[in-house]
């Protein structure tokens, strides 16, 4: 299966191109199953992208091991993380795909989904800070020095720059707290 | 008198388990106590649980740089299909386009697309900086032309100001004054040194693949790729693009 292989090795690299071919193969069908689901092309491509994540995390556990087709695997979780979205919405519904999926073990998804949909809503609001604290947070979460940060934004000082960490966190934890999805993943 | 530490720096030191014994006992007792701060606290681990996973973000990045450069990639593939069409015409007619070139649906744009603002009025005197509030707000706009006078200014002012004379290079070079944009952008890269040299460095292989400089912008390429800095695997892309 060399096919599948590079593809979840795209994943594993963050392989642009890799990810590229597999966007362009596989994208549209997940986008027109979610349409046909309850669902806009606007959530077909949410979907798509957290299962390319939910795939990347499984993929870089040690015991990993494809037991399907890439596609079929695919599938299988872009329908879990669907069906869970439309739970959060309240909207469930039951969801009929169109076309035959081989069946795979998908219990030990569960965990994962239920994680990813959570990290999911903090680097959603993390993107929507402004460029600066953005910048500033994603230095501190790769665990930069203060006094790096200090020099590579060029701030005056690591104590304005302590201070504009904590006022950019306040900002990220605000825009969490007021979204909807954060009472329904608490 | 010594200033209380931010609330978040407790969390912060309870989350990398930086807090003593005593400390840990106490912070857990109040939470106990406050449902509140439970809640705070517990938001905080998830915060950070989501976002030092930087293999996560980064891939993240590439899902999205894919879907929004996903029209980009439509009107590139649609100039390429018009291109075809043609020269089947063309070919048919006068026989002439065996060799026609084969287009790319690579996003070029997208690879070299603005280079974000990161600009901090803290990088200046007091004095200039509702000028660089003004040049930054003009390229933010995409208003180059007014921007660069804006930018010269404070680059004169401040030569050790990488941060100015980079994005008055990068309108120069959105104004294809090449020659100037060059001369700047290799002033940078050869003062090293400061956060600027990559950007620099990745907006000189723009200017090289504008003026027709292939090998130059090949070699550069390379060079970014073996740095295996910010910009080496946009750099692996449009290598294997050219």
């Amino acid at each position: 299966m060399q096919i599948t292989n590079d593809h979840i090795q795209a994943i594993l690299d963050n392989d642009a191109r890799g990810i590229a071919k597999i966007y362009n193969a596989y994208r549209p069908r997940i986008v027109k199953y979610v349409v046909s689901n309850n669902g806009s092309a606007a959530d077909g491509e949410d979907v798509f992208q957290e299962a390319i994540i939910v795939i990347f995390k499984q993929a870089r556990k040690e015991d990993f091991q494809l037991t399907a087709q890439f596609y079929t695997y695919l599938f299988a979780i872009c329908k879990r993380v669907w069906l869970k979205k439309l739970r959060q919405k309240g909207q469930y519904t039951e969801v009929t795909f169109g076309e035959d999926v081989e069946y795979i073990d998908e219990s030990d998804l569960e965990a994962l989904l239920e994680e990813e949909l959570k990290h999911q809503l903090f680097r959603d609001k993390l993107r929507a800070l402004g460029q600066q604290c953005q910048q500033l947070l994603r230095l501190f979460f790769r665990k930069t020095s203060m006094k790096e940060i200090t020099e590579i934004m060029q701030f005056s000082s690591v104590n304005y720059t302590k201070k504009r960490k904590f006022k950019c966190k306040e900002q990220l934890t605000k825009l969490v707290r007021e979204d909807d999805q954060f009472n329904a993943l608490r | 008198m010594k200033k209380a530490p931010h609330p978040y720096e407790r969390i912060e030191r309870y989350i990398n388990n930086d807090l003593s014994t005593e400390e840990t006992v106490l912070l857990k007792q109040e939470m106990e106590a406050s449902s509140e701060l439970a809640q705070t606290v517990r938001l905080h681990q998830r915060m950070h649980e989501a976002l030092s996973d930087t293999a996560v973000m980064e891939l993240e990045d590439t899902l999205l740089r894919l879907r929004h450069g996903g029209s980009g990639q439509l009107r590139s593939i649609f100039r390429s299909r018009w291109l075809m069409a043609a020269s089947v015409l063309l070919v048919l007619g006068l026989g002439l386009l065996l060799l026609w070139p084969s287009r790319s649906t690579y996003d070029y744009a997208e690879a070299f697309r603005p280079y974000p603002s990161y600009l901090s009025t803290r990088s200046v005197e007091k004095d200039a900086a509702d000028l660089l509030n003004q040049a930054d707000a003009l390229y933010g706009a995409g208003n180059y032309e007014a921007a660069l006078p804006l930018f010269q200014e404070l680059a004169t002012a401040t030569p050790e100001n990488k941060a100015v004379a980079f994005y008055a290079a990068y309108c120069q070079l959105e104004l294809k004054r090449y020659g100037t944009a060059r001369q700047s952008f290799l002033d940078i890269i050869q003062h090293g040194n400061s956060d600027y040299v990559q950007p620099a460095q990745w907006y000189l292989v723009r200017l090289y693949l504008e003026t027709d400089e292939q090998a130059a912008a090949q070699e550069l390429l390379r060079e970014i790729m073996e740095s295996k800095g910010d910009f080496a695997g946009l750099a692996r892309e449009v290598l294997d693009e050219l």
